[in-house]
């Protein structure tokens, strides 16, 4: 009997919203930042159409109904994991920075089998980190000789993700918010404690992963870059989105966000203007790679509001509330409050990523500060 | 121009029109971009002050730490592509 997996019902308009919005972005950039070759901006946008088939269930489900039909098998046998690409979130992003390099005129000169090796390369295909192509040639050209230190720098990097993934981020994971004890938790202390299990449960298993790709990488000779570097630990949001999932947000900034911001600042707008429009529409962005629905929409604007907050918080103290070197504690203290802040805005935000719907979303909301 | 006046033009815009704070003295070896003392904006403005004054094109894959975080890696940039 085939498997069945239930599918929600198709948000639409959602989905419409978010073509027309991704394709007028694409349409928009392409005109700011200058002329390139059509063929370009016709593969980008072909590679975020298939993203968008991809990380949208009903549209993954349709597809496959419509390969099955075409086989001339019973659309009813269809199912959204007929047609899952691995890695696919990962390649699209090597191929989008691969297109656009060669654009600038900027792609090293590279083999066919060099290039294939890059953007499927088997450690960082299913969660990265995202490599830069010329850094990537550079390691993947050097002859490859058995190296001690290397060897033992991998194995520790893959025993240290190993069991922050498999140990600490899977026993985390018991107690860690998620759909169904979501509803069934009361109590406002049990909620936060669900949700901080869940912050950290992410942060192990995401980084554990990303330690075992770089050990793996490591033994082959191969130096992928960093993916974090202690986010919970940042001052503010700005920093902490330099640390967390660091390669995502480097190609966001290369391919996105400074285009952008370079495009509206030669045409005068004002500084505010600009900062909202390019913070709020990156995360929005980076939002809806994680899956198009409307829970992780409200995530990346939730930090695109709160980096653009930041932003001008930071530019009216900075003149203003500047401390002296020479009053290290009061330093120090404004760190610590700035990490708790920070920690907390983060946390909360895990709220919209974790849980499938709005509703429930707010219902923890509620149920976290007793409404 | 040479070297110590590029350093010399680039310290003057980053205290003054990014930090805002005119009497600081940037060390050539202070990161600036990774530390967070230059976010991304003023990032971008700070290629596009390049690219006016020195005629150097920074592109955007560019701004970042690894292509430079100190004013002395920014000066050996803008040579190098004098």
């Amino acid at each position: 009997m085939a498997a069945r997996f239930s599918v929600r019902s198709a948000a639409l308009h959602l989905v419409l919203i978010a073509l027309a919005a991704v394709a007028s972005l694409t349409m928009l950039m392409g005109r700011l930042i200058g002329p390139r070759p059509a063929w370009t901006m016709a593969l980008v946008i072909g590679l975020i159409a298939l993203l968008i088939v991809l990380k949208y269930e009903p549209f993954t489900q349709a597809f496959a109904s419509t390969l099955r039909i075409w086989q001339g098998q019973s659309a009813a046998e269809a199912s959204a994991f007929d047609v899952r690409w691995l890695g696919f979130s990962y390649i699209f992003f090597r191929l989008v920075s691969a297109l656009r390099d060669r654009a600038a005129g900027k792609l090293p000169g590279m083999s066919l089998r060099e290039f294939v090796t890059y953007v499927v390369f088997a450690p960082a295909l299913i969660a990265g980190p995202i490599d830069r192509p010329d850094r990537f040639l550079k390691d993947l050209r050097s002859t490859f000789r058995f190296n001690l230190a290397d060897a033992t720098e991998g194995a520790r990097r893959i025993a240290i993700g190993a069991f922050k993934k498999f140990v600490v981020a899977d026993l985390i994971a018991v107690f860690a918010l998620n759909e169904v004890n979501a509803e069934q938790a009361h109590g406002a202390p049990w909620v936060w404690l669900l949700v901080y299990a869940y912050a950290f449960r992410l942060y192990f298993d995401f980084s554990g992963y990303t330690d075992i790709a770089i050990g793996v990488a490591r033994v082959f000779g191969i130096r992928l870059p960093e993916n974090f570097n202690r986010p919970y630990l940042k001052p503010n949001l700005t920093q902490f989105w330099n640390s967390w999932h660091m390669s995502l947000a480097h190609w966001f900034r290369a391919y996105y966000f400074n285009p952008l911001t370079r495009a509206l600042r030669t045409r005068a707008w004002a500084m505010p203007a600009i900062i909202f429009v390019s913070q709020a529409t990156t995360m929005l962005l980076i939002g809806l790679w994680h899956g198009i629905t409307w829970n992780f929409a409200i995530w990346g604007l939730w930090h695109g509001l709160g980096l653009f907050v930041h932003n001008r918080w930071a530019d009216f103290a900075k003149a203003r509330l500047a401390i002296s070197p020479e009053r290290p504690r009061l330093q120090q203290a404004v760190n610590v409050v700035g990490v708790l802040v920070t920690f907390h805005f983060v946390v909360l935000g895990w709220v919209w990523f974790a849980l499938p719907d709005v509703a429930l979303s707010l219902e923890v909301f509620e149920k976290l500060f007793g409404l | 121009m040479n070297s110590n006046d590029i350093t010399h033009t680039l310290s003057t815009y980053v205290t003054t029109q990014i930090l805002k704070q005119p009497k600081r003295i940037l060390k050539g070896d202070e990161p600036l971009i990774s530390s967070g003392l230059i976010d991304s904006f003023h990032l971008v403005d700070l290629g596009l002050f390049i690219e006016d004054k020195f005629g150097v094109r920074i592109e955007d894959s560019e701004l970042n730490a690894d292509t430079f975080d100190t004013l002395d890696q920014l000066v050996v940039l803008i040579q190098s592509r004098q």
